[in-house]
């Protein structure tokens, strides 16, 4: 009876000789791998957690987890008499097709991969690269989300960050500033740059150290030039930047000292001549 | 609010009598310390406290209370809907005003020359920054931090592998100096110099993360050693003690916060003087 059971998992169901038997360790061995796949793709996303932004780490494990799938599916198809070398050969063509389409999609990979270990760049940085400056949002497998100064969300394919100009303007703790305040010729310029030394010291974020620089930098046309160099940590540069001008004007206006408009002055070689020539003509 | 009148009550006789008890030993500077402290401790409320041109209030109106501190020409508000706890008014790490973009704090003062393998004990000043933390059910919540004190910030190193630091301008001292206790701390720097060579010193920078804050009546302290191991390299590092018997340790900002503290020294690699 039990012998008569046990033939009946050998029965062909098939031409080509599959039995149940085979189609039960076909079925093992791909809810095997399901399984596999599962367990090993939860604890790599564990493992991986602190380390890339959620969106990354969700790929991450459908990749793994899609990879061992597809491993456990090709060692079962032969228990069901699949010829893998068919499908080897129709692989190969398709790998061949996905590799010219999905160029730029591997070249966004390998980039994405190469930024990560390089590093130019992490989340929360403010970054310039072409023509789009921003905050770091995300750095994703293919791209790197950038919200721009307006509020606009773009995304950079990661092959373009790879190959262009990154400027980050946070990497270093500091950051310098400049601007060229001009004076009148009859203001004191000594005067006008203890007034902006005094202003600039009494900021707390224009650094100590490196020191401010404050000096007469150009005797222009219409003013003298003092020029203001300013270190402020690059995590504020912007702010310290905009409410330190206005101080340091408001500050030489109290001192007496005025910004002057563009002016030209004009002297005449004979002043007499001119005036009568302008009596005549009217 | 008959609690509070009793606390205020035994409060003012206390002043009363250690008043007459200083007079009567003709001990003016601990006479005016204690008319012009009491400004940190822990306090129930309804409260109001009031020092040079500093206030604090908590009133109670229909159940609502009211927290409002008036400093430097600046306004708080904010509402508190936990009645009958406690708040914690005292020092705490002087990094955060007006605005923590640093853990770092830089005091610099004039060089002095360690000799080789010594060490010698200073005293210095440091920034005060005011915490007041809302304690309920054995919590403590960050509620306001102000200061008295203007703010200057510096780079320690250079701008391409410089910190920024929180700066401070103080003087070496053998004895305790006599300061503000709503602007200045003291600070006990014990410095080592393992190193064979005469060491130079201008400078200390310290992790805000291992700051011990200390404070009674009359002073806010901390204590602290730097060891010189090799010219431009050394270590500084605080000392969970306070520099006198009695003072009482100040609720800390980065604890209340939940900030891991993986290290409690900084090392300087980028030179002290």
């Amino acid at each position: 009876m039990s012998d008569s059971l046990i033939s009946v998992f050998f029965v062909p169901l098939t031409k080509s000789g599959v039995t149940t038997i085979d189609v039960i360790i076909f079925f093992v061995i791909l809810f095997s791998s399901i399984i596999i796949a599962k367990i090993i793709s939860i604890n790599v996303k564990r493992r991986i957690s602190d380390k890339i932004p959620i969106s990354d780490r969700e790929t991450v494990g459908k990749i793994i987890s899609m990879i061992i799938i597809a491993v456990g599916f090709l060692v079962a198809l032969p228990y069901i008499k699949v010829d893998l070398s068919g499908i080897f050969v129709a692989g190969g063509l398709l790998a061949i097709i996905i590799g010219i389409a999905g160029q730029s999609l591997f070249s966004n990979v390998i980039s994405g991969v190469i930024l990560f270990f390089e590093r130019p760049i992490k989340i929360g940085d403010i970054i310039g690269v072409g023509n789009v400056t921003g905050t770091v949002e995300n750095i994703q497998i293919l791209s790197t989300v950038i919200k721009t100064y307006d509020g606009i969300f773009t995304r950079i394919p990661n092959q373009t960050m790879f190959t262009s100009e990154i400027e980050n303007y946070v990497a270093h703790a500091a950051r310098r500033f400049e601007y060229t305040v001009g004076i009148r010729y009859e203001d004191d310029a000594d005067a006008a740059i203890k007034i902006i030394k005094g202003v600039v010291s009494r900021h707390p974020f224009a650094l100590k150290n490196p020191e401010p620089t404050v000096y007469v930098d150009k005797l222009d046309e219409s003013s003298v030039n003092i020029c203001v160099r300013v270190w402020a940590p690059s995590l504020v540069w912007w702010d310290v930047r905009m409410e330190l001008l206005w101080k340091i004007k408001l500050a030489l206006e109290d001192g007496g000292i005025q910004i002057p408009f563009p002016q030209r002055t004009l002297w005449f070689a004979d002043e007499a001549k001119c005036s009568l020539s302008g009596e005549k003509s009217r | 609010m008959f609690l509070f009148c009793l606390i205020k009550v035994k409060e003012f006789e206390f002043l009363i009598f250690s008043l007459v008890f200083l007079i009567s030993q003709k001990d003016l500077s601990a006479i005016m310390n204690l008319i012009f402290s009491a400004m940190y401790g822990i306090y129930s409320y309804p409260v109001h406290l009031e020092k040079e041109g500093l206030t604090i209030d908590i009133t109670e109106n229909n159940g609502i209370y009211r927290y409002v501190r008036n400093c430097c020409g600046e306004k708080y508000e904010c509402l508190i809907s936990s009645p009958g706890e406690k708040i914690h008014v005292n020092p705490v790490e002087p990094v955060n005003l007006p605005k923590y973009i640093t853990k770092y704090l830089e005091i610099d003062f004039e060089r002095v020359l360690v000799s080789p393998e010594s060490n010698i004990m200073y005293y210095l000043t440091f920034p005060i920054e005011i915490g007041v933390f809302l304690e309920s059910k054995k919590n403590l919540e960050p509620l306001d931090l102000f200061s008295l004190q203007p703010a200057k910030y510096s780079l320690y190193g250079d701008p391409t592998n410089g910190e920024i630091v929180k700066y401070y301008k103080s003087y070496l001292r053998r004895d305790l100096p006599e300061v503000d206790i709503l602007k200045e701390g003291v600070l006990s720097i014990t410095i080592i110099n393992s190193d064979s060579t005469i060491a130079s010193v201008s400078k200390l920078v310290f992790d805000s993360y291992g700051m011990k804050v200390y404070y009674n009546e009359n002073l806010v302290s901390m204590v602290a050693q730097m060891k010189i191991y090799q010219k431009n390299i050394a270590e500084t590092e605080f000392l969970n003690v306070p520099l006198l018997v009695g003072m009482e340790k100040s609720a800390e900002l980065y604890t209340t916060r939940n900030i891991p503290a993986i290290k409690r020294y900084y090392l300087m690699e980028r030179g002290f003087d």
